[in-house]
């Protein structure tokens, strides 16, 4: 069905179907990416607010969705039994019937087994007081029916539940912090970035029409798509065993044995199984996206455009394509190990001898460790596919704000390649405590505490950017400007890993956690919305709302500090990752303040973000008609109108020089890449 | 809204936050040495420390440096009529000076801390080393433990110093060492990947099930305060009803007190008849737990006068000990606890994880070896339950 000619004229009508759904254009594609996974963004986003709330307020119920996500039909059935109970006791001791009111109300089971209970003579018959039928309800069919002592027993049992009825179990805490990473990862954040940002920007600026391959690029969408339906399912699916909501549940890290022995923990079944083969899904769809962008890259620019005019936007998604295609294969194969060592019954990641539960596991001859090496050998490269078309974004960003050239372009893009070769030979580091060879660390050290060079290098030059400049603080510069301040942050924590003795400490501590939020939400996420803003005229044709811009940055910029600065401050006290409550432990006790203060702040950064949803709507329909170039930037999508024309540049443009040229002259302060003259030399 | 106003108020409400926010928590750790990590209390635990504080200032400089340049050239440099932007691509000097620079502080700090890992890591105390501090041989203390869903299984040579099954004591939750000597945990996981995380002695190594690991720290310090919990107001954690669920699991730990010798507040009759007592504030200067004392160096310990150094100085005192060890162990008025520490596991390893806690007791060493004699009687009775101590 689907036509090769179609591309290539465009006055056909395209019914629905082809124009929206099954489209081939470039930025079709890459607007379905942008909304699937900002969609993907809310939900992860929810998890982890149930996650806080559980940190912040252990075993209380979460509010408003608590009881339909983290209650199972077993613990509600528990609670029904709440009704005959009041009405047993209010039979039994009229008297208080007051008291027992009250503490039904409360929960309160102190009053009722201390001093309602006492209050029934000890001689009293329940089945003729009460009723058989009433008291049968209190317990299973085959199970005798209660006396006195046992009311008492029964009535410990009901309130427990009722008071934990809607909070997150610690299984499924577990669950909820494992599948926030695994969604924020693989499903927000390289999306975006990669997949929409990739997608809508590359042919704009070569200055070609669509993408190398048009139909690899939908299909890329789609299989995208297909994995998040499937990773929607594990999230959704319950537990085959306690058929409560609880997903994966091994850490988004799935280390083995907890992933690969499904016997280990409730949620390492099905649910982990659907997210494994959605994050392979995922790795496809990436390296399909990869070779696409490379070819448009090295071989569809417009004529005069050489690699050393293209803008670093661009320059971070061919490294960024790169990263992908050496580095994802990598994942495929682990995942894939891992899931035969789930479903086949192979041994890649679990040794002999293991025993769980009381029950021998009859796996032999594999190795944990390797599970870490080869897990890492991806993921260390992917958090830099997390950053390094942020980084791009954010240069663009800031040059355009400050109407001024990016400062040392030449090092700006060796940086980027440095930060990806480098990223090749650093994955150990997180794996520092895990039992490898102190020499082998050492190496991984040395090699971590380089690659803080380049990514110094590149902060350095946006100071150099704005230096002198004349910044026009619109949200797109705000979010620029915040992402290196924030970026800045997460780098710096960065070298108190990096050291391997303070290592020793800090690891699988909130510090962590703490470095790696600065870095890929203050980071990466800030890039995003500033590039949403202002990409956005070119995407549908109007500017989004500048207050509403403004408002959701100063929200999230805020309440984000709020929330994972302290985080710092718990890890290096101490507080593990991934644990339901500190309670368990004394020294971390005192810290339960800093808890709720960043539970506190997450909650308002959520609801900020619905100003951003609301903006981004409203504005697709309502905004202000963009112009074609309402920023005043260089690049060549800003030459053709706003909302961008099917085929993008008619006639194809000629470039005459770099991205950078604002500020030249004072009578116009940019110059287009496609207008030759004005005083800048042709190439820098 | 002008964007300047903007950026004002929100810069000076996130600076607010930043200083706010210890206001709004619940408190700093009692036993905080002022950088967020929790006491140290082990020989290289100074080293790490240190690493960490040099680290922290290098950071803060350079944090200061940037996020000040950022800040201010985002209000110089600001767009205003008449301000034009420098045009320039970029400056070479400036490039070289920001690229080597940077490495050579990265370079020197990697190469700088080599030592201090390869000391933790690699530096296994071996037969006739010597303590430098104290001139004596290093006597060692192995242990072995075995992690497992959801709790930490220990075990000890029994008295032949082999592990002979039946002589060993095993089966326990919690690990006794005895103070001055160096402690080799050899680490084994029957099921999952655990972590051995003891904060205070700044250990953590992942325990990997089909490997053995093996770690030493040194205990040589103890802290001096009330370890009970922080007192609960009313309605603090989340309602009266769950403030009964938090009491019972706060461990009511001995209480220590230390005086000078000489201090007229001493309760010496009290202590003369060996009796209990209660007192709210010993040393000058406030309550117990507000000042930290690391006790270094004992020359001698015979269980009423100790001669420690405190604080660079040798202060003679007295320790006395009331109330129970949570084992349901009851000491002599005059023995004391030298430490109790928790253990956690640190590596995600099922539902459990956020449980698995263990102590570790610092003992004086005649009372742990009474305590060892009084195990071993119970665990000839006990029979050992898994095979993995044999693997």
């Amino acid at each position: 069905m689907s036509d090769a000619h179609d591309s290539g004229h465009g006055h056909e009508e395209m019914g629905f179907f082809r124009k929206y759904l099954w489209s081939t254009n470039h930025k079709t594609i890459g607007k379905q990416f942008l909304v699937t996974s900002l969609v993907f963004l809310f939900v992860a986003g929810f998890l982890a607010l149930s996650l806080r709330w559980q940190l912040a307020f252990p075993d209380k119920p979460v509010p408003i969705v608590g009881k339909y996500v983290f209650s199972s039909g077993e613990d509600r059935a528990e609670v029904a039994k709440k009704t005959p109970l009041k009405e047993i006791l209010l039979k039994l001791v009229p008297a208080e019937s007051a008291k027992v009111e009250t503490a039904f109300e409360k929960n309160d089971t102190d009053v009722i087994v201390k001093e309602v209970l006492p209050k029934v003579p000890a001689s009293t018959n329940l089945e003729a007081t009460v009723g058989k039928d009433v008291l049968q309800q209190l317990v299973k069919k085959d199970q005798p029916l209660p006396d006195l002592p046992k009311l008492g027993g029964l009535v410990t049992q009901v309130f427990a539940k009722a008071r934990i009825l809607g909070a997150v179990k610690p299984e499924q805490f577990v669950g909820l912090t494992s599948v926030h990473g695994l969604l924020m990862i693989f499903f927000v954040i390289i999306p975006i970035l990669v997949g929409a940002f990739g997608n809508f920007l590359i042919p704009l600026h070569v200055g070609t029409h669509d993408m190398a391959f048009p139909v690899l690029n939908a299909a890329s969408y789609w299989v995208f798509w297909l994995a998040c339906v499937i990773a929607l399912t594990g999230l959704l699916i319950p537990d085959p065993v306690t058929g409560v909501f609880n997903p994966a549940a091994a850490g988004w890290t799935m280390y083995a044995p907890l992933s690969a022995v499904p016997s280990t923990g409730p949620g390492n079944s099905t649910g982990l199984t659907m997210v494994l083969s959605a994050a392979i899904l995922v790795g496809f769809s990436s390296i399909m996206g990869a070779v696409n962008y490379l070819t448009t890259i090295l071989k569809m620019r417009a004529p005069g455009l050489t690699m050393w005019r293209l803008p670093l936007t661009t320059w971070a998604q061919f490294i960024t394509a790169v990263l992908q295609l050496l580095a994802t294969p990598v994942l495929a194969g682990a995942l894939i190990m891992l899931t035969a060592d789930r479903l086949l019954g192979t041994s890649f990641f679990v040794p002999g001898n293991l025993n769980v539960g009381g029950r021998d596991v009859e796996h032999s001859g594999g190795s944990v460790i390797m599970w870490q090496h080869i897990f890492w050998f991806y993921s260390h490269p992917a958090v830099y596919i997390l950053v390094l078309p942020a980084m791009g974004i954010a240069s663009d960003l800031l040059a355009v704000g400050a109407r001024k050239p990016i400062f040392g372009y030449k090092a700006m893009v060796f940086s980027i390649a440095g930060i990806a070769g480098l990223g090749f030979i650093v994955w150990a580091h997180h794996m520092f405590q895990s039992g490898m060879k102190p020499d082998l660390g050492t190496a991984f050290m040395v090699a971590t505490m380089m690659i803080a060079l380049p990514s110094s290098i590149k902060v350095f030059n946006w100071l150099g950017t704005l230096w002198k400049g004349s910044i026009r603080f619109d949200v797109p510069t705000l979010c620029a400007i915040s992402f290196v301040s924030m970026f800045i942050i997460g780098g710096l924590s960065g070298i108190f890993m990096a050291a391997t003795p303070v290592d020793i400490f800090i690891h699988d501590t909130y510090y962590i956690v703490a470095h790696f939020h600065y870095v890929v939400f203050g980071g990466s996420l800030f890039a995003v919305f500033g590039g949403i803003f202002f990409w956005f005229p070119k995407m549908f044709g109007r500017m989004m709302n500048d207050g509403l811009g403004k408002l959701h940055w100063a929200l999230t910029f805020i309440f984000f500090n709020a929330t994972f600065f302290p985080m710092h401050i718990i890890g290096a006290g101490g507080h593990m990752r991934r644990i339901a409550s500190l309670y368990e432990y004394e020294w971390l006790k005192p810290f339960q303040g800093w808890n709720r203060m960043i539970t506190f702040s997450a909650i308002c950064l959520g609801f900020s973000q619905l100003v951003f949803v609301f903006n981004f709507f409203w504005s697709m329909y309502k905004g202000r008609k963009a112009e074609d170039n309402p920023w005043q930037s260089n690049t060549l999508e800003w030459t053709i109108p706003s909302p961008a024309p099917e085929h993008n540049y008619t006639p194809v443009p000629t470039v005459h020089h770099g991205p950078y040229e604002y500020g030249v002259t004072p009578e116009k302060d940019w110059q287009a890449q496609t207008e030759s003259g004005g005083a800048a030399p042709a190439a820098h | 809204m002008k964007t300047r106003t903007i950026l004002s108020w929100g810069g000076a409400a996130a600076f607010l936050i930043f200083l706010g926010g210890p206001a709004m928590a619940q408190g700093t750790p009692q036993d905080n040495p002022g950088v967020w990590m929790p006491f140290a209390a082990s020989s290289y635990s100074d080293s790490v420390d240190f690493l960490y504080r040099v680290i922290f200032w290098v950071t803060t400089g350079m944090f200061v440096l940037t996020e000040g340049l950022l800040l201010l050239f985002c209000i110089i440099y600001r767009r205003r009529p008449g301000h034009r932007p420098t045009y320039t691509h970029g400056n070479s000097t400036a490039e070289i000076t920001w690229t080597i620079i940077p490495a050579l502080m990265l370079l020197g700090l990697a190469i700088w801390q080599i030592p201090a890992w390869n000391h933790i890591k690699k530096q296994f105390p071996a037969k006739g080393d010597v303590d430098p501090v104290t001139k004596k041989p290093v006597q060692v203390t192995t242990i072995d433990i075995l992690g497992e869903q959801f709790k930490w299984n220990v075990r000890y040579p029994g008295s032949k110093e082999q592990y002979k099954g039946e002589h060993d004591l095993t089966n326990l939750s919690n690990v006794h060492l005895p103070f001055g000597n160096t402690a080799v945990f050899n680490l084994r996981s029957k099921d999952v990947i655990h972590s051995v995380f003891i904060p205070h002695m700044r250990v953590k190594q992942d325990t990997v099930p089909g490997l053995r690991q093996r770690l030493w720290f040194k205990p040589n310090r103890f802290f001096l305060k009330d370890l009970k919990a922080p007192p609960i107001q009313e309605g603090n954690y989340y309602g009266k009803e769950n403030d009964e669920w938090v009491k019972k699991d706060r461990m009511v730990q001995p209480r220590l007190f230390v005086y000078e010798d000489d201090d007229p507040a001493a309760p010496k009759e009290a202590i003369a008849k060996g009796e209990a007592f209660e007192a709210k504030a010993f040393l000058p200067g406030g309550k117990l737990f507000d000042k930290r004392i690391a006790v270094e160096n004992y020359a001698e310990i015979n269980g009423l006068y100790t001669v420690p150094v405190i604080n660079n100085v040798p202060k003679k005192v007295k320790v006395l000990y009331q109330g129970k060890v949570s084992e349901g162990q009851e000491f002599a008025s005059c023995d004391y606890a030298l430490g109790i520490f928790e253990i956690a596991c640190a590596e995600l390893c099922g539902l459990g994880h956020y449980t698995m806690r263990a102590f570790l007791y610092v003992d004086p060493p005649a009372v742990f070896d009474a305590w060892m004699k009084s195990n071993m009687e119970e665990v000839d009775k006990a029979p050992v339950v898994w095979n993995y101590w044999r693997n």
